[in-house]
C-alpha cells in the first residue's frame, strides 16, 4: 500500500528541526505526578455550637426573571457569603442570566447580573443560545472563579462551559473563558458541584457528560484552563458527582442516578482523584435529582437529597460514617408525602462552625438555611 | 471592548480560512488563480469584519462547532493547491488516502467512542500528557519517513499545541476535529460506494 519510489526513507533536515522545536519544551515541562488533596479547614467545636442554630431566608428575587434554579456559593473574608443562580422567564429560555448576591450576615444585597448569553457571546467570542448551571469556588491564592454552563446549539446535552475569576472577592470579574474539555464539538461538559481543591492551587471540577451516555468526569482547572481529566466512564447514567475529601488522596463522590437504579450513586479514590471506582448504591432513593455533601468536624459525612423515586419534593439530610450506608437526620423542605412541589439542587458550604444550604424552592425562589451540628443533633424525625 | 487574545484570533482566523478556502474551491473550475485568491481573500476579512447581530461570521460559525485543529487548517490550505483539473476526480485534498483512513480516521473513532461513553477508556486525558507527544511525534517521523504528508500535520499540530495556539491544552484537539474526521469519514464512504470503474484516482499521491 505505502510501496513506491518516491516513499522511499527520506526524512528532510526542516522536518527534524520541527521535530525537535515540538519536542523541547517537554523537557521543560513539569507534570505532577500525584494529586494532593487539599483538606477543608477545621473548625473545633465550640460552646456555642452546642446550641441548635437554625435561621432559613430567601435570596432577593429578580424582576422580570421568574424561573430560578441551580444556586451555588463560596465562603468569603468575613464570613460573608456570595452566591449564583441563574434566572430567567424559564429554564432554558434565551433571556436566562447568571446572577449573584452577597450575604453579609443578616441580608443578602440586590442581585447583580454576572453572566448572560450577550456577553459570553461578546467575551468567549463565539455563538451562544441559552446559560445555565453557574458553579462558584476559591481558590489557594484568594480568587474566585465562576464555571458556567453554555449552550451553542441543542439542549443541555450541547453544553461546554465557560470560565471566570475575580481577584477582588468577587466585586470585578475577567471576561469569560471557553474550557475545552472534551473533544467532540467541546460540547456536553455540564457543571453542578464544588470542586475537590488540590495543595498545588489547582482544582478538581465535578463535571458530567450528557450527550449519547450520561456519565461523570473530574476536570483538572488551573485559573481557567483544563489540564487534565478524568473520567468515571464506567459510571453510565450517573450524573452531577457532589465530592469531598477525606485526607490528601482519598476522595468520595455521591451521584444523581438518572438509570433505572433510582439511588444515590457512590464513588471513591484513592489516588486524589485520578481513577475512581465504579459506582455502588447507596441506600438513598433519587428521582433523577442532584445531591450535595459535605464532611462534617467529626468525621461524618453529610448528605443531602430528595429520598424518593418519585419527585423533588422532600429535601432531606441524612449522616453517614462510611459514605455507603446513610441515616435519615431531618426534612429541609417538604414532606415525604408526593406532590407536585420541588425543593431540589442542593448547595452546601461550611464554615466558621456552621454549615449553609441554598437550595431551588418551586423555581421560585433560592432559598438558604443557616443551621449547625447541633441543630442536625436534635431532630428525631423518622423517614416513612 | 475586550482585547482579543491568541487564542480567539486563532480560532476566528480560522473559521474565516474554511469560510475563504470554500469559496475558491468552488470556483477552482472556472476562474484563474488570482481571481480564486482575491476572492478567498474579501470572504476571509468578510467573515472576520462583517457583524451579524453584533458577532462576526466567524464567531458565529465557532459557536456551531468549534476551532479548527491545526490539521483542518492545511487541509484546507491544500485544498487551495488542489489544481482546477486534476485527474484525481472527488479526491478533496486526499482526505480518503489510506494514510488518512489509518492515521487519523482509526484513532478519532476510537477518541470519540470513549469521549461519547461507549467504551470505558478516558482516552481523551491522554492528551494531556508528555508521553502521549512523545508517541505523536514517533508516529509523525514514522510518516513522514514513509514519504506522507501526514508526518507534517502531526509535527505542525505539535508545535502548535506546545505554543498554545488554540484553547485547548489537550494535543488531540490540535491533531484532528470532529468536522474533519466527519467530513473526511463521509468522503471515504462516498469513494467506496461508487463503481470501481470511476476509483482509478484511489491511492494515487498527489504530494
Amino acid at each position: 500500500m505505502f510501496a513506491s519510489s518516491r516513499r522511499a526513507w527520506r526524512i528532510r533536515p526542516l522536518f527534524l528541526l520541527l521535530l525537535v522545536c515540538g519536542l523541547a519544551p517537554l523537557l521543560w515541562r513539569q507534570e505532577t505526578q500525584t494529586n494532593q488533596l487539599a483538606l477543608p479547614a477545621h473548625f473545633p467545636f465550640s460552646p456555642e455550637q452546642r446550641m441548635a442554630t437554625y435561621r432559613e431566608t430567601s435570596l432577593p428575587t429578580v424582576s422580570g426573571s421568574p424561573s430560578v434554579h441551580a444556586a451555588s456559593a463560596v465562603a468569603l473574608e468575613g464570613g460573608q457569603l456570595l452566591a449564583v443562580w441563574f434566572a430567567g422567564s424559564r429554564e432554558g429560555a434565551a433571556d436566562v442570566a447568571i446572577w449573584s448576591s452577597r450575604f453579609d450576615g443578616v441580608s443578602w444585597s440586590t442581585p447583580q447580573k454576572l453572566a448572560d448569553r450577550h456577553s459570553t457571546m461578546q467575551q468567549t467570542q463565539r455563538y451562544v443560545r441559552k446559560v445555565g448551571n453557574p458553579v462558584l469556588y476559591s481558590s489557594s491564592d484568594g480568587a474566585l472563579h465562576l464555571v458556567y454552563v453554555s449552550v451553542s446549539v441543542g439542549g443541555w446535552a450541547g453544553s461546554a462551559l465557560n470560565h471566570r475569576i475575580s481577584y477582588d472577592q468577587g466585586k470585578t470579574w475577567q471576561p469569560a473563558q471557553r474550557l475545552i474539555s472534551s473533544p467532540f464539538f467541546n460540547i456536553s461538559t455540564l457543571a453542578r458541584a464544588q470542586p475537590l481543591a488540590l495543595n498545588d492551587g489547582r482544582v478538581l471540577l465535578p463535571a458530567y457528560h450528557e450527550f449519547v451516555n450520561k456519565y461523570p468526569q473530574f476536570l483538572l482547572l488551573d485559573k481557567g484552563t483544563v489540564q487534565g481529566s478524568s473520567a468515571v466512564l464506567r459510571a453510565v447514567d450517573t450524573l452531577q458527582p457532589a465530592p469531598l475529601a477525606l485526607n490528601g488522596q482519598q476522595a468520595m463522590a455521591w451521584l444523581r442516578s438518572s438509570g433505572e437504579t433510582r439511588k444515590v450513586q457512590f464513588v471513591s479514590s484513592s489516588d486524589g482523584g485520578k481513577k475512581w471506582t465504579a459506582p455502588q448504591a447507596t441506600n438513598v432513593e433519587n428521582p433523577n435529582a442532584a445531591v450535595a455533601s459535605v464532611r462534617l468536624d467529626d468525621g461524618k459525612i453529610l448528605l443531602l437529597a430528595n429520598p424518593s423515586t418519585g419527585g423533588r419534593y422532600h429535601l432531606a439530610a441524612f449522616l453517614s460514617d462510611n459514605g455507603e450506608q446513610f441515616e435519615f437526620v431531618r426534612s429541609l423542605a417538604g414532606s415525604s408525602t408526593p406532590s407536585g412541589d420541588e425543593f431540589s439542587y442542593p448547595y452546601l458550604l461550611q464554615h466558621n462552625g456552621v454549615i449553609d444550604l441554598l437550595y431551588t424552592w418551586q423555581r421560585k425562589e433560592i432559598r438558604h438555611v443557616r443551621f449547625n451540628r447541633a441543630w442536625l443533633q436534635a431532630g428525631k424525625e423518622t423517614l416513612p | 471592548m475586550n482585547p482579543l487574545s491568541l487564542t480567539d484570533a486563532v480560532g476566528l482566523a480560522g473559521q474565516a480560512w474554511l469560510l475563504a478556502a470554500l469559496s475558491s474551491y468552488g470556483l477552482r473550475q472556472h476562474s484563474p488563480v488570482v481571481v480564486r485568491f482575491g476572492i478567498g481573500l474579501v470572504v476571509f476579512l468578510l467573515a472576520l469584519s462583517l457583524p451579524i447581530a453584533g458577532l462576526s461570521i466567524a464567531a458565529w460559525l465557532r459557536g456551531l462547532w468549534g476551532d479548527l485543529s491545526i490539521s483542518s487548517m492545511l487541509v484546507l490550505l491544500f485544498l487551495q493547491r488542489q489544481p482546477p483539473r486534476d485527474h484525481y476526480q472527488g479526491e478533496i485534498a486526499g482526505l480518503t488516502r489510506p494514510e488518512w483512513l489509518i492515521g487519523l480516521l482509526l484513532p478519532a473513532l476510537v477518541l470519540y467512542s470513549s469521549a461519547l461513553g461507549f467504551v470505558p477508556w478516558d482516552g481523551y486525558s491522554l492528551g494531556y500528557q508528555t508521553p502521549f507527544a512523545i508517541a505523536v511525534a514517533v508516529v509523525a517521523l514514522l510518516w513522514h519517513s514513509l514519504g506522507y504528508r501526514l508526518g507534517w500535520y502531526l509535527v505542525c499540530g505539535l508545535i502548535a499545541w506546545q505554543l498554545g495556539l488554540l484553547e485547548s491544552q489537550n494535543l488531540w484537539d490540535y491533531l484532528f476535529d470532529a468536522g474533519l474526521i466527519l467530513v473526511g469519514a463521509g468522503h471515504s464512504l462516498y469513494r467506496w460506494w461508487r463503481p470501481l470503474s470511476q476509483r482509478h484516482a484511489y491511492g494515487r499521491g498527489w504530494l
